[in-house]
């Protein structure tokens, strides 16, 4: 049991990352990537709705959607279950933690719309997953999102040193350097 | 002020509701073009790997859980067995069996496919069923026909653990699709496996 | 001018989706590994923007201004799922072929950003043509996108051999596949050249008829102010000051990017 959770938080993680091999989430990745620190802030922040909009939206499915035999109703009300959850958060944060809110919170809003995050809740549906594998799958998922953002950032960091033929400048060199990770990314295949 | 937020609730409640009742209605109606399209697809398959069988029945007392218990015991991880169905022909002669696979591993997911085995025990081909590969890559599965990933298993027998080159087996993988194929591959043993136990019992 | 001609051009040509305002890359990347599968998502896109926004342009004076967002959220989700249904029920091969980016067009700023932007504020009948505009934009370009990645990556396209493949077993000299063009890698790649070349593109065109294309609306476009999010989305202020804070401190190289279409 643990080695196949093990595995799956691989394969979440690196293997099928993602950004780099599934194209989730790819605004917050090109467009909050510019400093290491305000990426791992949006990382962390990442990590903590996913993980836990995977418990809620899979505790919701189980006992309510599945029972009540509402399962097609799945995609509005993850979308809402998300938007409302995340509005919460950042509410008790602000409130409650301050510190945590000053480090994550701040990203919160502009996670809402984020595709990674209701596409992860539509995976463990799909790949019919029990609420623990799910938030596993989730929370791999996230670090995935959260290692990939951050290393672009740092080569972000280097590369505003670099001459780049104008026409790449800004955007197009960004692109370019998510393919070459996703390229060394696809070595990560051979792990599992 | 207080008027206005209930207002704005009711009328967001209203349109929730609405969205759902409609919702309900087409899931009511296209439930059973979606049921059909499922289980046309099943048929297709069935036809696909014994071409000359007339009618497909069921395995008596068939579980997959069982079934699915049995091929993990055999060492194969994360291979379910969807269905077993015995072919035959016009005559009433048995030829083999379907073994519906599910293998998980593939790149874009599970792959589900129906695999024919006759009664010896020889591969008779597959036809998948449920696949989301990447195009132009691990599709390739699907494909029939001479030099296919899949025309290699024809005439494969049960009983030897299959394995794609680069883990030391003789089955060539899939140009550029190595976990598609190895999905496969791991598969279609835990198809085997199954066959073994199903043709061992009765025999 | 003939306002629901109008429209379809505005979406086909003017304001294309991918190619000019570079909205919803998410789909547009992940799908387009064959021409079949663009244009299989191209158009559930299209069916599912034109509904919107006729629904939504009718809704316009009933829904309240502070709840409108989670309302075009109810619209668009529910019209995904009806589309949803009806490519499993009716074109499953397509349906496995998509799988899950089915659902998240519910999440493509496009359908969102086009509500907010035109449907809210205009009658149904440009609204209807508006998404259906955008959305045959949409359609067009993700078919283009697949075309190529297709023809380099397999040599094929919608799937007829196009270059004859070499097989050296045999000795035939052929085509090699460039099959990262259809990887994860090669779809980054395409979306750089594609960017590079509408920067070109912007730059001639505002040289030689000193007219502007309309600016990038996502975070391709590196602001987040022109996002169609913007007036409702919290995390705007979040980045300015971020961004204020950056430029107190040491002012580092600027971005070159939103030059041109700033204004």
């Amino acid at each position: 049991m643990f080695v196949k959770l093990l595995l799956l938080f691989i394969s979440a993680s690196l293997v099928n990352n993602v950004v780099l091999s599934r194209f989730l989430g790819l605004c917050p990745f090109l467009g909050v990537s510019k400093k290491v620190e305000t990426a791992a802030g949006m990382g962390g922040a990442i990590i903590f709705v996913i993980t836990l909009s995977s418990l809620v939206t899979g505790l919701i499915y189980k006992f309510i959607l599945v029972p009540s035999g509402f399962t097609y109703l799945q995609t509005i009300v993850f979308i809402l279950v998300i938007a409302a959850m995340v509005q919460f958060l950042e509410m008790f944060l602000k409130k409650n933690v301050h510190a945590l809110y000053e480090s994550l919170g701040v990203y919160l809003p502009l996670i809402t719309t984020n595709c990674a995050v209701l596409g992860v809740a539509l995976d463990n549906v799909q790949k019919d997953y029990d609420i623990l594998t799910g938030v596993i799958y989730g929370f791999g998922t996230a670090c995935g999102f959260a290692v990939s953002i951050i290393l672009l950032a740092s080569i972000r960091e280097k590369m505003e040193y670099n001459d780049i033929p104008e026409a790449f400048q800004g955007t197009g060199i960004v692109v370019v350097t998510a393919g070459l990770m996703a390229i060394a990314f696809c070595g990560f295949a051979g792990v599992i | 002020m207080k008027n206005k937020l209930v207002h704005d609730a009711l009328v967001l409640t209203m349109i929730t509701v609405i969205a759902g009742a409609a919702l309900g209605v087409v899931y009511e109606i296209t439930k059973a073009p979606i049921a059909k399209a499922q289980e046309d697809a099943l048929n297709k398959s069935y036809q696909a790997v014994f071409a000359d069988a007339d009618s497909f029945t069921d395995v008596d007392g068939f579980d997959s859980a069982a079934a699915t218990q049995v091929v993990a015991d055999a060492g194969i991880e994360g291979v379910t067995i969807d269905f077993a169905k015995e072919a035959v022909d016009a005559s009433g002669n048995a030829l083999g069996y379907v073994i519906g696979v599910t293998s998980s591993g593939g790149y874009g997911g599970n792959i589900s496919f129906s695999m024919g085995v006759t009664s010896d025990g020889t591969m008779n081909g597959y036809a998948t069923t449920s696949i989301s590969e990447t195009a132009g890559l691990g599709m390739h599965a699907t494909d029939k026909g001479t030099g296919s990933f899949e025309s290699q298993w024809e005439g494969k027998e049960a009983g030897t653990d299959y394995a794609v080159a680069k883990d030391g087996g003789d089955i060539v993988a899939i140009s550029g699709a190595t976990i598609t194929s190895r999905c496969m591959t791991k598969g279609i043993n835990g198809g085997f496996a199954y066959f073994q136990s199903i043709e061992g019992g009765a025999q | 001018m003939n306002k629901p001609l109008e429209r379809l051009q505005n979406g086909l040509i003017k304001e294309n989706p991918t190619f000019v305002l570079m909205l919803g890359m998410c789909p547009t990347l992940a799908v387009t590994t064959s021409a079949i599968n663009g244009l299989g998502m191209g158009l559930s896109t299209t069916v599912v923007l034109a509904l919107s926004n006729l629904m939504i342009s009718l809704l316009r004076n009933i829904i309240p201004d502070r709840v409108r967002m989670p309302a075009y959220i109810v619209v668009v989700a529910s019209f995904v799922t009806i589309v949803q249904f009806l490519v499993q029920g009716f074109v499953p091969s397509l349906y496995d072929a998509l799988g899950i980016y089915i659902p998240l067009i519910v999440v493509n700023c496009i359908i969102l950003g086009r509500a907010e932007s035109y449907a809210s504020k205009n009658p149904p009948i440009p609204s209807l043509f508006d998404g259906l505009g955008m959305g045959l934009g949409f359609t067009c370009s993700l078919t283009v996108i697949g075309i190529v990645r297709e023809f380099l990556g397999a040599g094929t396209i919608f799937d007829h051999q196009v270059l004859p493949l070499a097989d050296r077993a045999a000795g035939k000299a052929g085509y090699t596949p460039i099959s990262i063009f259809i990887m994860a890698p090669g779809a980054f790649f395409i979306l750089a050249i594609l960017v590079a070349v509408m920067k070109e593109v912007r730059k001639s065109l505002f040289e030689k008829t000193g007219k502007k294309l309309a600016p990038a609306e996502s975070v391709l476009g590196e602001d987040c102010a022109v996002c169609p999010f913007a007036a409702s989305c919290s995390g705007k202020s979040v980045l300015e000051a971020k961004k204020a804070e950056t430029a107190n401190s040491a002012a580092p190289v600027k971005s070159t990017a939103g030059k041109e279409s700033d204004s």
